[in-house]
């Protein structure tokens, strides 16, 4: 490209490795926080992480001074004020978030009310309407998939409106995101294989949509290789630490490449599908990924090529020709998937969800299209095109 | 100061803003694609394109007919959807059509504020005014792809269609 252009921002210090939740109270009190509020939800909290946590700071000296362990799955704006109201009561400093996609995104909208005081959230909704530094976030994912670690946006549901409402602003980044393997050891293998082939999903995109740059390739290509060396072997053995933290640094670098060259037609498609059917935004990512990368192969084929290394390693791309390396790295996907659903069995096809019927394929295809993901889409997507890559999915 | 050649560009970039307004208006009347895309946006929403600090701009409005009202190039205090082009000179590389509305998407050329998808039905609008209203070797270099159906006839056809529709709609000023 003889004019080359791009932006790429990252923020987020990343303490990532075993006892790295040691390091909080020293990471807290470095900016000057001593009264932390911890976000979390009901699962995180019943599988007792909230417990050790507090235990650990507690040993640091850093107690929590207030929490909020009620986050629902798609986060809620009712959750963010709530948050707020004990944040003020509290006198709390700083947040912590503690769990998935939706407990990190309900404590940046809670940030926002909480530092600026105001009741008023919706009117900083949109891109860049956040004037000045938010208060210390310090996130501690308890899944390998989302990247909302490492991302500039908050997404939350206003119930009453029935819509989503997106935050984003370089102020949204955390302070700090702590990987540590004991948040994700003990999650279900069905959900660690979704969110894994969420992140999967951001590093493929992000590696062959049209702002791919450099530095995301660098960040995507190293996260297809976490998550492809080490899947299926946390799939085998749930307590392996070593491979949970490689999925979720690899989550980390997903996130990090994605949200500085965005995503295209699987999460277009995906948004529509969760929206409308209510399947699992990492089980959709998984389902679908194969068959648009077939989608873009005649636009991207050397990118998706190139991620034949990453994927199945230095002596798989060395013995496949280059011409045939995209088309194997299409099908090392999908056996990736054939693997995945005999461990855990994820749904490898929308209809194997069982929640999709296929009289709504045209509806999800139509809905797809307004979405903002698919402008940056390599090749342009009609509604036929989608509704044909939706059915081969099926 | 600006200097010979920014005056130039932003006269081209405020010419070519007008000939959006206007094309995408009398085509939300007279061509199929274009009508079906109009009818999606929300009623009323008003749309502004502009380019940071100071303009040019366009502003639209879809009325509850389903069609496009071309409202100036002044922004309203309050817009649906706001494009806003970071600099003159991205503004006029897209409008020239050397770099694409994708592309300039990509290199974050601009900042999109409030509806988003609004936003993205509003590219395929361009696509298509670009498509139909171009000849084919600059309107390729704008959009991802040129639409294989549109044959010549049906494209001088339109062509027709639409800069009558402008010429009514700027006599009778509607």
């Amino acid at each position: 490209m003889k004019d080359n252009y791009y932006e790429f921002f990252c923020s987020v210090k990343l303490i990532v490795g075993t006892r790295a939740l040691e390091n909080i109270p020293f990471e807290l009190g470095s900016v000057g926080a001593k009264r932390p509020l911890l976000v979390t939800d009901p699962g995180v909290a019943g599988a007792g992480l909230v417990d050790t946590l507090r235990e650990i700071l507690s040993t640091g000296g850093l107690e929590i001074a207030a929490s909020y362990d009620q986050v629902p799955p798609d986060s809620s704006l009712a959750a963010v004020r709530e948050i707020a109201r004990r944040y003020r009561e509290a006198d709390c400093d700083s947040l912590i978030a503690l769990g998935g996609g939706s407990p990190i995104d309900t404590a940046k909208a809670a940030n926002i009310v909480a530092s600026y005081e105001t009741e008023d959230l919706l009117s900083f909704s949109g891109v860049g309407n956040l004037p000045t530094p938010l208060k210390p976030l310090l996130v501690i994912p308890t899944t390998a998939g989302t990247g909302s670690e490492v991302t500039y946006v908050s997404i939350v549901k206003d119930e009453e409106r029935g819509v989503k409402v997106p935050f984003a602003s370089p102020y949204l980044m955390p302070h700090a995101a702590v990987l540590d393997p004991r948040m994700t050891l003990g999650l279900p293998a069905q959900i660690t294989a979704a969110t894994a082939m969420d992140a999967m999903t951001h590093a493929c995109e992000s590696f062959i949509c049209l702002a791919k740059n450099p530095m995301s390739d660098a960040y995507a290509s190293a996260a297809v290789r976490a998550v492809s060396e080490n899947l299926l072997k946390v799939l085998d053995r749930p307590g392996d630490e070593q491979g949970r933290l490689a999925l979720a640094q690899g989550a980390a670098m997903a996130g990090i490449a994605f949200s500085n060259s965005m995503v295209g037609l699987v999460h277009a498609l995906g948004h529509s599908v969760g929206a409308l059917c209510h399947v699992h935004h990492g089980t959709c990512m998984s389902i679908l990924l194969p068959a648009v990368l077939e989608y873009n192969l005649a636009a991207r084929r050397e990118a998706i090529g190139e991620l034949l290394l990453p994927l199945a390693g230095a002596d798989v791309y060395a013995k496949t020709p280059p011409a045939e390396r995209a088309e194997k790295a299409i099908a090392h996907l999908k056996w990736l998937k054939d693997e995945i659903h005999a461990r855990c069995g994820l749904p490898r096809t929308l209809s194997e969800t069982g929640k999709v019927e296929k009289s709504q394929l045209e509806q999800i295809a139509a809905m797809s299209l307004d979405d903002g993901s698919i402008i940056f889409n390599p090749v342009e997507v009609d509604r036929e095109e989608a509704l044909a890559v939706l059915q081969k999915s099926w | 100061m600006s200097t010979l050649r920014q005056r130039l560009k932003r006269s081209y970039v405020a010419v070519m803003m007008r000939i959006v307004g206007w094309g995408l208006r009398a085509m939300s009347r007279v061509d199929p694609v274009v009508r079906a895309e109009a009818a999606g946006f929300p009623d009323n929403i008003v749309i502004a394109m502009t380019t940071l600090p100071d303009g040019p701009g366009m502003v639209l409005q879809k009325t509850p007919d389903g069609r496009l009202r071309y409202l100036g190039s002044q922004l309203p205090p309050g817009t649906g959807l706001a494009i806003r082009f970071k600099h003159l000179d991205y503004a006029f590389r897209v409008f020239a059509f050397v770099e694409s509305t994708p592309t300039a998407f990509a290199r974050a050329r601009m900042v999109v504020d409030g509806d988003l998808a609004s936003g993205i039905r509003l590219v395929r609008c361009m696509y298509r005014l670009e498509a139909v209203l171009m000849p084919r070797f600059i309107a390729a270099r704008g959009v991802k792809r040129y639409p294989q159906d549109l044959g010549l006839g049906e494209k001088l056809g339109m062509n027709a269609k639409i800069y009558g529709r402008i010429a009514l709609d700027l006599a009778t000023r509607s």
